[in-house]
């Protein structure tokens, strides 16, 4: 028997506010355990929680993003569960009515073009961090009250890579919006997947299995590829699929179970008595719409019809946000567009590649690149100096036109110092003037080379080979 | 204490007659003679109320109304060092760290907290028998409840330890037991004072009013604490606050008041009725103008309530857990031990009772016949509450259907002990403010004149308040432990 | 009817016990209650919008102004068990 796949993602981020979302705790990774908390963030008795607007603009503007209704009357709600990491015992989320619903995401397999359908975007609050030693658990509640968004896809992916291209378009998406770093690696973007197969045309959706603690793409991909295959065998086995929960082992590169779902887990959701209902007018729709920067799509407009670069290249420097506002910036400060984008995406990115390195974590500011390509295109610096010259500010950080004057790397395009050498040159080496006059185009290399040799290769090549060409037209 | 009242107080603090030393050690005083009669306070703060009092003589201002005067809290809610129990064993030994905006007000306005007040736990019943330490007794008999769940807060005032005290009213909590001990209590509206630091029995319900031996007082301390609050997103905009004070010799002449026709029958005894109608006919003789009027909807408002309430207590409860503070079970071999035992131990019979209704109410399969049934029926109180109030300035009734009844006596049905809150529950649904006001007494205890206005409108509920005591009086009447 | 397994069941989402003995009078008990509570089933609530605040209020929001609290450690000496800064309890086995 053939089966259907049915896949269904629900993907967590975490929103780059300053403050919790209920309280006004920072908001900072990394710090000592339990200094970003108070009494609200312990549950301490009679603490009440007060929402960060920010937070909810926030959660707007992806859904805005994400092309959904946005839910003009929405409110909060309490889903009651017990772990020592959720301090109040229930989360403060959004069931009944979210802030947003009936959005999608554009997926592109084998040369076509999908919708993906986008079921409902909830503002929640994150829980605190368990670690784990042999007979005790530790609680960190620097976390607790992390804002967060949770995207709920439809069942409506029928395959892994329709998955991989989802969660990498998503990503894209919510990144261009600024609101979060998305990152998989830092749980600042968290996917649960669900699968389930069904046999073709069947109506109703199959069991399915879900499976959390992934985190990468190229695992969610894996894990969804390997769960697709083993229910595919259970079934054919005439086994039945339980309502489960699995997790990704990335060392047996398999799925495995963590724990039968039993209707053990009753939520008993029940709308948020300390907390007013929010309503979304117009005004705040405009104010979010009106600070929501410019999303890839644009980009790739501008820069293909206003910047006259390639749809390539375009497409390959809005991969991500901080590339592409590189690209702007340094453009805005009067690099040239082409040069800057086969710097960005040749040098840059091979550097940054071999040096395991973001964009914004090396060195290089737009300033210097600008600076650089400035330099070229005005010819004070040689392209094979030019190299030279971003490897150091890329590694140093070193200010581009200093480093140039400092280490005298600017070349000579001084006709008048040239042209002399010139001379010398062709008088001394009369046999290379005669083979160049008999055809021979060699020749012009080799005198290149010797004025080359003289300069330290700090003369302006093309403009030597102009002086060398009109010399030896007059002899 | 020689003094009836904050005012009077006040004004002998003022005048120099006695100093705020004098009047702690003299409230320490009475406190220790009549504690061990009407058990009132569960912990008491007496080395640094004294202290505080010498550093407030030293400065000499008295000018502030609550200026070196004595009050005490509910323990439901948070003082920051002093322990707060919610008279409960899982917070036995829990030592807030922050202290309650209606604290830090009081505290602002030079007021000393003397101590924190016995309750139901966690404010739940109606008769302080609930608490997990002592009972409270009656001030006017000691064989009988106090009311609850603020009976310290009212027992203490009645028998004259303090003058003023800190309750909360969730279902009726403040104007019960100031009804069973003949002082006034007042639930403003819900939003008028902040919750923060309260400690949660059920979010949508829960309030903090004062209690006083007379109007004028109430009026001072709730110009004190109410005013929104930044840390409570329930809590109203500062435009719906005003003067309380302001209207309060203003007489009742012109009032529209209606008197709540089912309040007056099913289960109410017939001298309580009476005393209503007692009061209708004085005010009427004021120039007040009286009619029946009836709210069809209030027979349901008893289960209504018990299933909102603790469908939202059963949420708010659940962080008990042993983890971070309170109690903590020594019977636990893992973590599922931990939270079972630690909870079981350390909640009450009568919290358990709520925290497992609340459950079943919000569980899956229940939660639309039972939670999302009763806030339906909410809207019809409420509507039946907008209706009568677009004719009536007030609404009077009685605040409880008897006087206050035996220790012990209701112990054993939790569904009587749950009607006998139905004349005070409505009120809480709809987000009114409402008095209790001394209005008699029927078998030799004190009785309650229920007075309901419209939302933020506790300036005129204070108005009529203030006209029917100076015409009758009953508050100066004391319990004998008080004379 | 709520049968003494479902009791058991609403028990263990609330995290609380009830010996055999105390569960007998207990569901009786709930039972009763719960009875109660169904005299509700008859108010006809057709169309009627809930109530789940008894104030007009909506979009109350705080800015987002970090404040840090420095109230880690009396926090923290609250705490039943602490280690390291860290709230300690019992392993949680489930992951
Ligand atoms: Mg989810
Ligand atoms: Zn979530």
């Amino acid at each position: 028997m053939n089966f259907e796949t049915v896949i269904g993602l629900e993907v967590h981020v975490e929103l780059k506010t300053k403050s919790k979302i209920f309280s006004p705790s920072p908001v900072d990774y990394g710090a000592e355990p339990n200094i970003n908390t108070n009494v609200i963030d312990w549950a301490y008795p009679g603490v009440l929680p007060v929402p960060n607007r920010k937070a909810y603009s926030m959660g707007l503007m992806v859904a805005m993003a994400l092309h959904m209704e946005i839910n003009r009357d929405s409110f909060f709600d309490r889903k009651n569960y017990v772990y020592p990491d959720n301090t109040k015992s229930y989360q403060i989320t959004q069931n009944y009515f979210p802030l947003a619903h009936d959005g999608y995401i554009e997926v592109n397999v084998a040369g076509k073009t999908k919708k993906i359908g986008i079921e409902e975007i909830h503002v929640e609050e994150d829980a605190g961090k368990n670690t784990h030693e042999k007979n005790y658990s530790y609680v960190d509640l620097n976390r607790q009250g992390t804002p967060l968004i949770e995207i709920v896809s439809k069942p409506e992916m029928s395959s892994p890579e329709e998955a991989y291209q989802y969660l990498e378009n998503l990503r894209k998406i919510v990144q261009f919006t600024g609101v979060s770093d998305v990152k998989m690696e830092e749980g600042s973007m968290r996917v649960d997947c669900n699968l389930s197969l069904r046999p073709y045309g069947a109506d109703h959706l199959g069991t399915k299995a879900e499976i959390k603690n992934i985190n990468s793409f190229n695992y969610a991909r894996e894990a969804l590829t390997f769960e697709q295959k083993r229910q595919a065998e259970a079934l054919r086995r005439g086994e039945q699929i339980h309502l489960q929960t699995r997790r990704w082992d990335e060392s047996t590169k398999s799925t495995i179970l963590m724990r039968l779902k039993e209707g053990s887990s009753d939520y008993r959701f029940v709308p948020e008595p300390d907390i007013p209902p929010i309503h979304i007018d117009q005004n705040w729709i405009d104010e979010v719409k009106a600070s929501m920067p410019e999303s890839p799509k644009d980009r790739i407009n501008r820069y293909t019809k206003d910047l006259s670069l390639s749809e390539y290249d375009a497409n390959v420097l809005t991969q991500t946000k901080e590339m592409s506002d590189f690209f702007d910036q340094t453009v805005n400060l009067g690099a040239d567009p082409k040069q800057t984008a086969n710097y960005l995406m040749g040098d840059v990115s091979g550097y940054l590649n071999s040096e395991h390195l973001d964009l914004l974590d090396s060195k290089l500011t737009p300033e210097n690149l600008a600076d650089m390509i400035k330099m070229i295109t005005k010819g004070t610096i040689s392209s094979k100096i030019a190299k030279k010259v971003l490897k150091e500010t890329m590694e140093s950080g070193v200010e581009v036109n200093s480093y140039v004057k400092e280490n005298k790397l600017a070349q000579n395009s001084n006709a008048e110092e040239l042209l002399p050498m010139v001379k010398e040159l062709l008088d001394q080496n009369q046999k290379s003037v005669d083979d160049f006059k008999n055809g021979k185009d060699r020749a012009i290399k080799f005198l290149m080379g010797q004025i080359m040799k003289q300069t330290k290769g700090k003369a302006n090549p093309q403009m030597v080979n102009q002086l060398i060409l009109k010399e030896i037209k007059k002899r | 204490m020689n003094f009836n009242s904050l005012t009077d107080l006040h004004q002998a603090l003022k005048n120099k007659e006695i100093s705020a030393q004098e009047v702690v050690k003299q409230t320490f005083a009475e406190i220790k003679e009549k504690e061990p009669k009407i058990a009132a306070f569960i912990s008491l703060n007496e080395e640094s109320s004294l202290k505080y009092a010498g550093e407030i003589d030293e400065k000499g201002d008295f000018s502030n109304f609550l200026t070196g005067i004595p009050l005490a809290i509910k323990d439901n809610i948070v003082t920051n060092g002093i322990t707060t129990t919610a008279a409960s064993k899982i917070l036995e030994n829990f030592v807030p760290i922050y202290d309650a905006t209606v604290v830090k007000k009081l505290k602002n306005a030079g007021a000393i907290v003397t101590g924190k007040l016995n309750m139901d736990e966690f404010a739940m019943g109606s008769s302080t028998e609930t608490s997990a330490f002592k009972i409270t007794k009656n001030a006017w008999d000691q064989t009988k409840v106090p009311g609850g769940s603020s009976g310290g807060s009212a027992a203490a005032v009645a028998s004259r330890q303090v003058l003023g005290s800190l309750g909360t009213d969730t279902g009726g909590s403040i104007r019960q037991p100031a009804a069973f001990n003949g002082v006034v209590g007042l639930k403003p509206t819900y939003g008028a004072v902040s919750r923060w630091g309260v400690i949660a029995f059920a979010s949508s319900l829960d309030q903090v009013g004062p209690i006083t031996t007379n109007v004028e007082d109430n009026a001072h301390l709730l110009n004190v604490i109410a005013g929104h609050d930044e840390k409570d997103a329930t809590s109203a905009n500062e435009s719906c606050f005003s003067d309380y004070l302001e209207d309060l010799n203003k007489g009742v002449k012109n009032l529209k008041i209606g008197i709540i026709k089912d309040y007056l029958t099913e289960g109410v005894m017939p001298k309580v009725a009476e005393s209503v109608k007692n009061a209708a006919t004085i005010l009427e003789k004021a120039g007040a103008k009286i009619e029946e009027v009836s709210l069809p909807n209030i027979k349901y408002a008893v289960p209504t309530y018990y299933i909102i309430a603790s469908s939202e207590a059963s949420t708010n409860l659940q962080r008990y857990d042993g983890i971070r503070y309170g109690y903590r079970t020594p019977n636990y071999h893992n973590l599922e031990e931990l939270y079972v035992n630690t909870r079981t131990e350390g909640f009450g019979e009568e919290v358990k009772r709520r925290i497992m209704l609340g459950t079943f109410s919000l569980s899956t399969g229940f939660y639309e016949a039972y939670f999302k049934k009763a806030a339906q029926i909410r809207t019809l109180i409420t509507n039946d509450f907008k209706r009568v109030f677009a004719n009536y300035d007030l609404l009077i009734g009685p605040t409880t259907p008897t006087p206050a009844f035996g220790i012990g006596s209701k112990n054993d049905d939790p569904l009587q002990m749950y009607a006998n809150d139905i004349l005070t529950i409505p009120v809480n649904l709809a987000g009114l403010p409402a008095m209790s006001l001394p209005n008699g007494f029927v078998d030799g205890l004190p009785i309650g004149l229920q007075i309901i206005g419209k939302r933020f409108d506790e300036k005129t509920i204070y108005r009529l308040a203030k006209f029917y005591e100076d015409e009758t009086k009953f508050y100066q009447q004391k319990p004998e432990i008080a004379r | 009817m709520v049968t003494k397994e479902e009791v058991k069941k609403i028990a263990t989402l609330a995290k609380l016990k009830y010996s055999d003995k105390e569960l007998e009078k207990f569901s009786n008990q709930f039972q009763k209650i719960i009875n109660y509570f169904d005299t509700l089933a008859k108010v006809d609530t057709k169309g009627v919008k809930p109530t789940y605040q008894s104030n007009d209020l909506y979009n109350i929001f705080r800015d987002d102004i970090p404040i840090v609290s420095q109230e880690r450690e009396a926090l923290l000496k609250n705490a039943p068990t602490v280690k390291n800064n860290l709230i300690q309890v019992p392993a949680i086995i489930e992951e």
